[in-house]
Order: C-alpha cells, then structure tokens, then sequence
C-alpha cells in the first residue's frame, strides 16, 4: 500500500520547502504519476484497444472506460508503484544535487534500486 | 414671462429646492442669533472702538460653500427672500463683484446701495419698508462722510504722485489718504448704529449678499478685505457663496507664490479662517446619485427618472432610464447624470421638451436634445482627458453618404480612451478535477477608462477617474444605443480581447489562449451591465462547481442579452441552447440595429469557440456544425481575407497565433490542445487543417494517457504528512522547489511526446 502524502517529500530530502510548496509539489508529483502510468498503458494498447478506449470518451462513458481499464489492465496498481519509485529516485536526485552541488555527476540510481520507505 | 424652473426669481417666491431647506434654516437660524446680540454689541461705544481698532473678534459673514452648480446662488437667494418676507432685516441687492468696473468695491458698492435705499428713494413702497418716512440727515451725513472716506482710501499711488507737484504734498496727500482708510470702518460703524439701531422698532441687521467673488481674479484681495471690514462691523452681515477651488485659484493669482513650498496654501488657509469663520460657512454637497435621479426642479413634480423613461418612449426602446438611474455604483461605475442642480434643472427641461404627452415631437427636436445630452454627459470625460476649452469630443453633422438612411452622422474622435474590464484574481474552478477541460473563471471587478500616458515611452496607459469611465459610456449610449446617429470610427468597447483575462482554461493539462467564453461586445453602460451580470452569472455557477456541459449551455444563454435574454422554456442542455441562439440569429440577420449587429457577431465570431473537443461530445459537436453552417452560410461566404468580415478568417487567425510557436516535438506536446479543433477546422474549411492534423497523435496521446492515468490516485491511500517542513521560505527551499517542479513538468511533457511517437508508428 502506498501511502500518499507529502511525508513522500519530506523522506527525500525536501524538508526545506515549506508546507504550501511541498503540497503543491505533491500535486504535480501526482499529474505526473498519472502521466507516466497513462503513458505506459497507451504505449502497451494495440490500435483496436485504443479505438475502443477512446470511444468510450467520445460517448461520454467515462466510467465504462474505467471499468474497461481495469479489466484489461489487472497489473495496474503495480504499474503506478514502479512508477512512483522511477519518480522518487528522480526527485531524490535533485535533492541530493541541491544540497551538495559536487554529486552533480553522479547519475540517478538504476530501476531497481531500493528506496527507503 | 413663467420664470424658469429653479430660477432665482421662482426662490425668492419663496419656493426653496428640498435638498437646500436644512441649509437655509440653519442660516436663518444664525442670522437669529447675530440679530439678537446686535443691541448688546452697539451699547459699549468704546468697546465698538477697541473692536474696529484690534480688528480682534471674528466677523459675522456668513459663508456658502459649493462646486459650481451646486446651488449656492439658489441657497442664498433663499435666505434673502425669507429675510425680506419676514421684513425685519435691511436685505441689500446681492452684490456681484464680477460685474464691478474697475473703481468699484465691496464697499463702494455696499455705500451705494444704502445711497439709492435711504436717498434716492422716491416710492412709496421703499418708504414704508424702512419705517421711516422722515429724512435722516444725519444719516445721509454719515453715508456721505463714509463714501469719501472710502473714495479717498482708494486712490492709487501713481494717481497721488501724479496730483502733486512736491514730496512734501505728497507726503502730506498718502497721510490724509491712509487716515481716509483708518477712520472708514468707525464711520460704517456708526452708520451700522443708526440703521440697525432705529429709534423705534427691533433692532435690525444690515444683510450684504456678495455672490461669487471668486469669478473676479485681480479683485480677489480687495473684495476679501472690504469682507472683513464688513463683516467686522455689528450689525453687518455679508453672505458670501464661492466655490472654494475657484477662490482659491483667484487667491494665488493675487498672491505671488512664496518660496518656501506650502507656505502660501497656509497663508490662505489663515486667511480664510480670518474671514470665513467655521462657524458660520455651509457647504453644499454634491448631489447623491440617489438624490439625482428622483430630482425636480423647484415647483416641479416629475423626477429625471420619469423623464428619462419618457425619452426611451419616445426613441423606441432605448435604455437610457435603465442606464442613467442605478443609484450604487456598479462595477466601479459611478451614476453619470451631472452632480450639480444647475445642470440638472437644464437636464430636466431638456428632456421635458420631448415628453410625447406634450404632443407629437419632430425628430429634429428629439435629435437636438439628444446632442445636447452627449454635449452634458460627457463633459466629465472632456474635462478628465484634459482637453482645451472648446475642443470638440466629437462632432455631429448631417449624413453625406447615398444611404437613405435619416441618421446623423457622429464623428468620435475618442483621444486614445478606451475601456477595460478588470477582473478579480480570485479563479472560481468549475468542475474542479473531473474533467480533461478545467475551467475557471473570475469575477469582474469594474470597468476602468484610460487614456495615452504622453509620458510614456513603452505606450502605457493612464487610468482616469470612474466618473470619466462612466461619461464615456453614458456618451456612447446616447449615440450608439439610441440608434439615430451614423457612427463614424470606432467607439471604445468591451469586447473579446477583456474576456481572455476573465477565464482560466486548462485542458489535459495544457494552458491554452484562454480564448473560449466570450459574450457579446459592450460600448454602453446598460450593455456592459447586461454583460457583466451574464459573467458574474457564470462565475457563480462555476463557484458551486457546476459541471463544463452546464456551463457551456449557461454561456450560450447568457449571450442571448442583446436578444431580449433566454427563450420563455430556458435551454437546458447544450443543444437546445444552439438551437434558441440560431433561432435569434435568424431573427438577428433581418434587422439593422445595434442590438442585433452584437449578437450576430457574436454568434458568428465567437460561439464556435466552445466547439473543442475537450469541452463537448462528438454527437453535440456534429449537430452544431451543422446547425451553424446552415444560419451563417452567408456569413462564412464573406471574405475570408477581411478579418472584420469572415468568421472563418478570425478563427484562422486564432489558430495561426498558437501553431505559430510550434517548432519541434516537444511544443507539440505543448499545444497540442488546439487538435481538439480539428472537427471546427474541417468543418469551417479552416487554412490550417493540415497543421492541425499533425498534432492529432500528440493530442490523442495526451488525452489517452490522462485517461488512461487517471486511475492512479485509487491505487494509493491518502495520508496526512507529519509536517516537517521550514516554517518560511528560504532561498534554498524555494530553489528546490523550482528544479523539483521543472522536473516533473519535463516528464510530463517526455511522456506524452513518447506516447505519441508510439501511437504514431
């Protein structure tokens, strides 16, 4: 379970910002996240799959594109953890960089790698 | 010969203006109070002497303050008339020291009148007036002795240099002149005495109007020096009605400016309080909007608010009353009907001639009144852009075109004015994170007039006072909205360009031109309080977080103003709306007025703008294209080079502005938004479809991956933080923060232009 606050941020290195900018960064943490797992579902859907997403949309049945997603796409909470880690070791580079301008060349850590939390 | 309504003559009659009673009462009042003290103040003769000589109590002039206009005339006139009814006082003839020739004064004057009362008089009337039928010669003694007194005070250096052939003569001459001077107050003193001490009946005073010594520059000093010699004798009492500015002005002309800075606005201000004590001064305030719109002139029943609903009667369907009659400002417009009674009084008998119950009215009359209610309503604006005495604003003349059209022609030169809307900061979210499209929108928060800054270098504008705004589109109503005249240029107006700033659309995440929600245009003050209302409708309904389809079909409706508003069955979805707006735009294509012109451009021009994909369904987009294509068939036939002419072109114009920018994959992922055109594009055979085209991949990804992403926050569980962060901005923190976000945006943007790059393949 993953659990959605702006202790995300505070976890990596983000303790500087203050509670108003921290919130509004969780917001864009979250378009984001949204982007990159929308992004990867699209990439995986054959061109029949998309036109039958789509049309859902274009007859304003947003929920039945939902229901749609979801049994087509069981893996889809796993797809946003893997994802949100991609996001965090990102977002845990930058702070590292901002703190210590010397690790500037060290490149962001491989998928896989463990984060904390 | 009927006085006019309001004269001077009609409130000495004894009819006073409502808004004046409580002034005139209190004046009376005062004039009580001196009257009763009068016989105390004369007892003590050397006390009288020690007064005159230390000049030392406060004169007993009574001051009426007011804007020109502001019926300081009418109030003193009042005052005087019921003095004289009451037939107890001396009340003089009011003194206008405008009028004065070069020798003349105050007191000169003040002599003269008390002259012509008490030895010139050959009636009976007068006689028994001054209850006394026996000729005082003592008294014309004193008179005399008074009069050359102050003659001999007045004359000139120059005129005693060039009389006298010795320094010693000369010498000798000022002496004698200066005691002239000296003895003038204690002679008028005990002339005072005499008249306002009668050995038989009350005591009485000696009442000296003075109007407007402010209209006399270079007269200024020795006008306000005769007032307080006159107001410093018992039993004189001079009513002195200026507009403060104006003395003021006359003041300084008659004082060289002292080097020290402000020294001379202290100098007067002392002054003043010498002369014009705060006691006895009254001021007349400007006239509340309230108070202007149920004016009448004295003697007269009808408000300006019955006159002006008259004028529209007559005009068929004008909205003057709606316009000029709102009592609270609205949208930071203040009432434009003028402040001051004078020119409310030549307001009403204007309009009072083209009342339709007095008789059929020839259209020459209802077109010179209408001139000279442009000539009123917009001197505010002449006076505010700082033009000369007699500039024009504009110009009316007769029509010289073929059109058969009995229009006058009305050339507007504007001087560079025009209005804004300003809207609020405050973004009222409709819908607020259930749809692909957000929109927001904020509430207008006036209507500002402003005018070339000549200071400016970069073009800036400078903003002129509210009431300038509201001259302007009080003007503009009248010319533009009562249909009679030609108008030549361009008037200023609210249009398309103002309400950019009034809404927020972000689709899939995208900014956009936020060019979607528009109304029809407004140059009028009752158009902009149509539009304005419509807008802040919209705001409400988008604060209750009303759904985009909901709003889209509030917008159409709201723009049906020009129309006569919404249909008696009010649209309730999107289509229906479409249909009730084309239904008008019928109507609107047979008729040649104003009202009309604004809705069919509207219509035309910026009704499409809804049709995006984002914001409506397929089906609904297919039925307005259609619709659309049938009633503005004609229009989309103009041409489509002429921006003014052809919807098409301007909607081009529009999609040129934004793919413009495009020039690599990454601001494709940009603005892709503008795809969701595309169906608008074919359908109006836009130039640019095929540029619009290429952004379809792009736009599709963007939306699928929303879509598709949409599901993520039902995989997490939401949490509170446990607050851990700096109690205030840092340099560091908010340096972080900066990199953080351009980090995300960028991954944003990557996700999409890879998406597409996929879906494209």
């Amino acid at each position: 379970v993953i659990h959605w606050s702006t202790d995300l941020l505070s976890e990596l290195g983000y303790e500087s910002l203050t509670q108003q900018q921290a919130d509004e960064l969780l917001d864009e943490m979250m378009k984001t996240l949204e982007a990159l797992v929308g992004a990867r579902f699209v990439a995986e859907m054959e061109s029949e799959q998309l036109k039958v997403f789509e049309e859902f949309f274009d007859t304003g049945d947003e929920p039945g594109a939902l229901s749609w997603l979801k049994r087509n796409y069981p893996d889809y909470a796993t797809a946003v953890k893997e994802s949100l880690d991609e996001l965090r070791r990102e977002l845990r580079h930058v702070a590292q960089m901002a703190s210590n301008p010397a690790i500037e060349s060290v490149p962001i850590p491989p998928p896989g790698t463990e984060l904390p939390g | 010969m009927t006085p006019l309504p309001g004269s001077g003559a009609a409130v000495l009659q004894g009819e006073s203006p409502e808004h004046l009673t409580e002034h005139r009462e209190a004046i009376l009042e005062l004039i009580d109070s001196i009257r009763e003290s009068v016989p105390e103040q004369m007892a003590n003769q050397e006390l009288i002497k020690l007064r005159q000589y230390l000049f030392a109590d406060a004169p007993s002039t009574v001051t009426i303050l007011g804007e020109r206009g502001s019926g300081k005339t009418t109030l003193m006139f009042a005052v005087c008339g019921e003095l004289m009814r009451r037939n107890v006082d001396l009340v003089l003839p009011p003194l206008h020291p405008e009028l004065f020739s070069a020798n003349e004064s105050v007191i000169s004057a003040f002599l003269a009148s008390l002259w012509a009362i008490f030895v010139d008089y050959d009636d009976a009337d007068r006689k028994e007036a001054l209850g006394d039928d026996q000729v005082d010669t003592d008294l014309i003694r004193l008179l005399a002795d008074s009069a050359r007194s102050h003659a001999a005070s007045q004359t000139s250096r120059e005129a005693l240099a060039h009389a006298t052939d010795s320094t010693i003569d000369f010498a000798e001459d000022a002496v004698a002149i200066s005691r002239s001077s000296a003895r003038l107050p204690g002679q008028v003193g005990e002339l005072a005495r005499r008249i306002c001490l009668p050995a038989e009946g009350p005591p009485r005073l000696m009442i000296v109007p003075v109007d407007d010594p402010d209209l006399a520059p270079g007269k200024v000093r020795s006008i306000l020096r005769d007032l307080r010699v006159l107001g410093s004798i018992p039993g004189v009492v001079p009513i002195a009605s200026f507009c403060r500015a104006d003395l003021a002005d006359a003041w300084t002309l008659d004082h060289p400016a002292s080097s020290e800075s402000g020294r001379q606005a202290f100098l007067y201000e002392r002054e003043m309080e010498k002369l014009f004590p705060y006691r006895s001064r009254f001021e007349i305030q400007p006239f509340a909007a309230g108070d202007r719109v149920s004016f009448a002139p004295v003697g007269e029943n009808e408000p300006l608010r019955e006159k002006l609903g008259n004028l529209d009667r007559a005009l068929g369907g004008t909205r003057l009353s709606e316009a000029f009659t709102r009592t609270d400002p609205l949208y930071r417009l203040p009432n434009p009907l003028p402040q001051n009674p004078r020119t409310l009084v030549q307001l009403w008998s204007m309009l009072d001639q083209i009342d339709s119950r007095h008789g059929e009215i020839r259209p020459a009359v209802i077109d010179q009144a209408l001139r000279s209610l442009c000539a009123l309503l917009s001197e505010p604006l002449r006076v505010n852009l700082g033009l000369d005495p007699g500039d024009d604003y504009y110009e009316l003349g007769i029509r010289d075109t073929e059109d058969d059209s009995d229009r006058t022609e009305i050339a507007v030169n504007l001087h560079g004015t025009e209005i804004y809307g300003r809207f609020l900061t405050q973004l009222n979210n409709a819908n607020p994170g259930q749809s692909i499209a957000q929109l927001g929108f904020r509430g207008l928060g006036g209507i500002t007039a402003a005018k070339p800054d000549p200071d400016s270098t970069d073009g800036r504008r400078r903003e002129l006072p509210a009431i300038a705004a509201s001259a302007l589109l009080a003007f503009q109503e009248v010319t533009l909205g009562s249909n009679r005249f030609h108008v030549i240029g361009s008037g200023t107006r609210l249009d398309r360009n103002d309400w950019l700033s009034a809404q927020e659309v972000t689709i899939a995440g995208m900014a956009t031109d936020d060019y979607f929600f528009t109304l029809p245009e407004a140059a009028t003050l009752s158009e902009i309080f149509e539009v304005g209302a419509a807008w802040q409708g919209l705001v409400e309904m988008a604060e209750r977080g009303a759904r985009n389809d909901e709003l889209l079909c509030a917008a159409v409706v709201a723009s049906l103003g020009p129309m006569g508003g919404a249909p008696e069955h009010a649209p309730q979805t999107y289509t229906q709306a479409i249909e009730a707006a084309t239904d008008l735009y019928e109507q609107a294509k047979e008729r040649d007025d104003r009202s009309s012109a604004r809705f069919r451009s509207w219509y035309e021009f910026d009704l499409p703008m809804h049709w995006h994909s984002a914001l409506l369904e397929a089906e609904v987009l297919h039925h307005c294209f259609a619709t659309y294509l049938e009633a503005a068939e004609d229009a989309l036939k103009r041409d489509v080079d002429s921006l003014h002419k052809s919807p098409r072109a301007l909607i081009d114009v529009r999609f040129e502005r934004i793919l413009s920018v495009i020039t690599d994959d990454e601001d494709r992922a940009r603005h892709c938004w503008i795809a969701g055109y595309f169906e608008l594009a074919d359908a109006l055979g836009s130039s640019h479809l095929q540029e619009i085209s290429t952004l379809g991949p792009f736009w599709r990804s963007r939306t699928n991956t929303l879509r598709a992403g949409s599901q993520v926050a039902e995989t997490l569980t939401l949490a509170p933080g446990a607050d851990r962060f700096a109690p205030y901005v840092t340099d560091e923190g908010l340096d972080l923060f900066m990199q953080a976000r351009d980090l995300l945006r960028r991954r944003r943007v990557s996700a999409t232009r890879e998406s597409a790059r996929k879906q494209s393949r």
